[in-house]
C-alpha cells in the first residue's frame, strides 16, 4: 500500500489549517476539509512526500468543492507541488494565496544544494532572492530556471 | 539494412559530429541501392520537407530550443522518431548507442544504456497497491544520495508513474485507477533501475506492448498544450508529461501486442539547473519479435 495521506486539521473560528502528510494520489481522500465550510483554508504542504498524477486530479476536484467564495492559503509548497502549480491549470485556485515555499539552491564553495523556505514577499519580479548556505553562511546560487519555477507568481 | 542521409539545412557542426559518430557503423553510409533512408538533421525545416517523401523511413533530429516545440513536431511528423537534445553531455555516446539499437534490433532493458553498472536492481510488480512502498524501500535500502542529486523526487514520481502506467494500460483489469490489479507472475511489471558514473535509468516493462509511439507524443504533447487533467479516462493524463520533465531521456521500445518498455534517464548533474537546462532527448525503437 502507498502511504496514505493523513490530514491533521486546526480549526479556528471559520479558519482551518490542514496539514498533508505522505502521498497524494489516486486513493488521496479530501473529505474532512470538504464538509466544513469555512471562509479560510490554509494548506500545508510541507510533509507531502508524494503527489502523483492522479492526486493532482484528486486535488484540483477537491478545490473545485470549496465554497467559491473561500480563501485559499498555501504554504512550505515543496518544490514537487511548485513545478504542477506551474504546469496545471486549477492546481491553484483564482485567488489563492500563496504565503511560503521551497525553491533549490547550490553553494559552489560547500559544493550542496538546499532546499531554502521563501516568502513571496521575498520574490521581486520572479528573481530569487540572495540566500546563504546554512553551513558556513557563504552566499548560495538559485539552482533553477527562474522563468520558469517562478512561473505561478505571474499566472496566479 | 538502411541509409543514412543527411539534411540539406544540417549545420556544418552537427554533420561533423554526426558523421563521427557514425565511424563504427560504415553499412549505414554505404551507397547502396534501394535502401530505406534515415534521415539526420538538426534543422526543423527539413523534417517538414522530406517527411513526405516514401523513401524516408524514420528521421533523426538534433534539437535546440524548447522541449514542447520538439514534442509538436513529433506529433505532426511521426517518422520524426529520434530528438537528440543538442546540449547533451555525453553527445556523441547517446549518438552511438542510438546507431547500435537501430541496426541491432534486440536489445531490452537498461544496461544497453547504462554501461558498467555500478549498481543494478529488478523487480516484479504483480500487485498494483505495492508500488510506492516498493520504491520507498529501495531507496532506504540503496543510497542513492551521490547519483541523484535533488532529484530523489523526481526518480520516485517518474517509477510511480510509469509502474501506474504499466499496470492500468494492461488488457488484464480495472481500468479505473482507484481499483486495485493483481496479475499472474507471467503478466507481472518488471521494473529496472541501473546506474553507472555518468546516468542512472528507471526502466519498466510490460508483456502486452500496447504503449505506441504515436500515444506517448500524443499524451505528452495534449498535457504540455492544455495543461489540464482529463476526466473521463482511466488515468489523469499528466503522467506521461512529469516522466517527460523528470528525465534527460526518454528510450521507448516497442513490440506491438507483446512488450513495451519505457526508460528515464537521469544524467549525472551536479547541479539541479544543469539537469533543466538540457534539452530532453527521445528515442523510439519499433520491434519485430521480442
Amino acid at each position: 500500500m502507498s502511504e496514505k495521506l493523513v490530514i491533521q486539521t486546526q480549526i479556528s473560528g471559520q479558519k482551518v489549517e490542514a496539514q498533508f502528510i505522505g502521498s497524494i494520489d489516486e486513493d488521496a481522500s479530501f473529505e474532512k476539509l470538504t464538509g466544513l465550510h469555512m471562509t479560510e483554508y490554509v494548506f500545508d504542504f510541507a510533509q507531502v512526500k508524494l503527489m502523483n498524477s492522479c492526486g493532482i486530479r484528486e486535488w484540483i476536484k477537491f478545490l473545485e468543492q470549496l465554497p467559491s467564495s473561500s480563501k485559499t492559503i498555501y504554504k512550505n509548497c515543496r518544490q514537487i507541488i511548485v513545478e504542477q502549480m506551474n504546469m496545471v491549470q486549477g492546481f491553484l485556485r483564482e485567488n489563492a494565496q500563496i504565503e511560503s515555499f521551497y525553491a533549490p539552491y547550490y553553494c559552489e564553495e560547500c559544493d550542496k544544494e538546499s532546499q531554502v523556505l521563501l516568502k513571496m514577499s521575498d520574490v521581486k519580479d520572479r528573481k530569487a532572492p540572495q540566500s546563504l548556505c546554512p553551513t558556513h553562511q557563504c552566499p548560495m546560487e538559485f539552482d533553477a530556471i527562474e522563468q520558469q519555477y517562478f512561473n505561478f507568481i505571474r499566472s496566479k | 539494412m538502411a541509409k543514412v542521409l543527411f539534411g540539406k539545412n544540417i549545420s556544418a557542426g552537427k554533420y561533423q559530429l554526426l558523421l563521427s559518430s557514425l565511424k563504427s557503423f560504415p553499412d549505414l553510409l554505404s551507397d547502396q541501392q534501394d535502401q530505406a533512408l534515415w534521415l539526420v538533421t538538426d534543422n526543423a525545416y527539413d523534417v517538414q520537407s522530406y517527411h513526405d517523401d516514401n523513401a524516408i523511413e524514420l528521421i533523426i533530429m538534433a534539437c535546440e530550443g524548447d522541449d514542447s516545440e520538439h514534442i509538436q513536431l513529433a506529433k505532426n511528423f511521426p517518422k520524426l522518431q529520434h530528438l537528440l537534445g543538442a546540449n547533451a553531455p555525453y553527445e556523441e555516446d547517446e549518438l552511438v548507442k542510438m546507431w547500435a539499437e537501430l541496426t541491432c534490433q534486440n536489445q531490452w532493458g537498461p544496461q544497453s544504456i547504462v554501461e558498467d553498472c555500478l549498481f543494478e536492481r529488478r523487480l516484479y510488480f504483480c500487485d498494483s497497491s505495492s508500488i510506492a512502498q516498493s520504491i520507498d524501500q529501495l531507496l532506504n535500502e540503496q543510497d542513492f544520495g551521490a547519483h541523484l542529486i535533488g532529484q530523489i523526487d523526481y526518480f520516485k514520481t517518474t517509477a510511480n508513474e510509469l509502474i501506474t502506467n504499466a499496470f492500468y494500460h494492461s488488457p488484464f483489469g480495472p481500468k479505473d485507477r482507484k481499483n486495485k490489479i493483481n496479475l499472474k507472475d507471467d503478466q507481472s511489471i518488471v521494473f529496472e533501475v541501473a546506474i553507472n558514473q555518468k546516468r542512472l535509468a528507471v526502466s519498466v516493462t510490460d508483456s502486452y506492448g500496447l504503449l505506441s509511439w504515436d500515444k506517448m507524443v500524443k499524451a505528452i504533447a495534449r498535457a504540455q498544450e492544455e495543461r489540464r487533467f482529463v476526466d473521463e479516462g482511466e488515468g489523469a493524463g499528466l503522467g506521461l508529461r512529469m516522466v517527460f520533465d523528470n528525465s534527460n531521456q526518454i528510450i521507448v521500445r516497442h513490440c506491438p501486442n507483446r512488450r513495451s518498455e519505457v526508460i528515464s534517464v537521469i544524467e549525472h548533474y551536479k547541479r539541479q539547473l544543469d539537469f533543466k537546462q538540457r534539452i530532453k532527448s527521445f528515442h523510439y525503437y519499433m520491434r519485430d519479435h521480442l
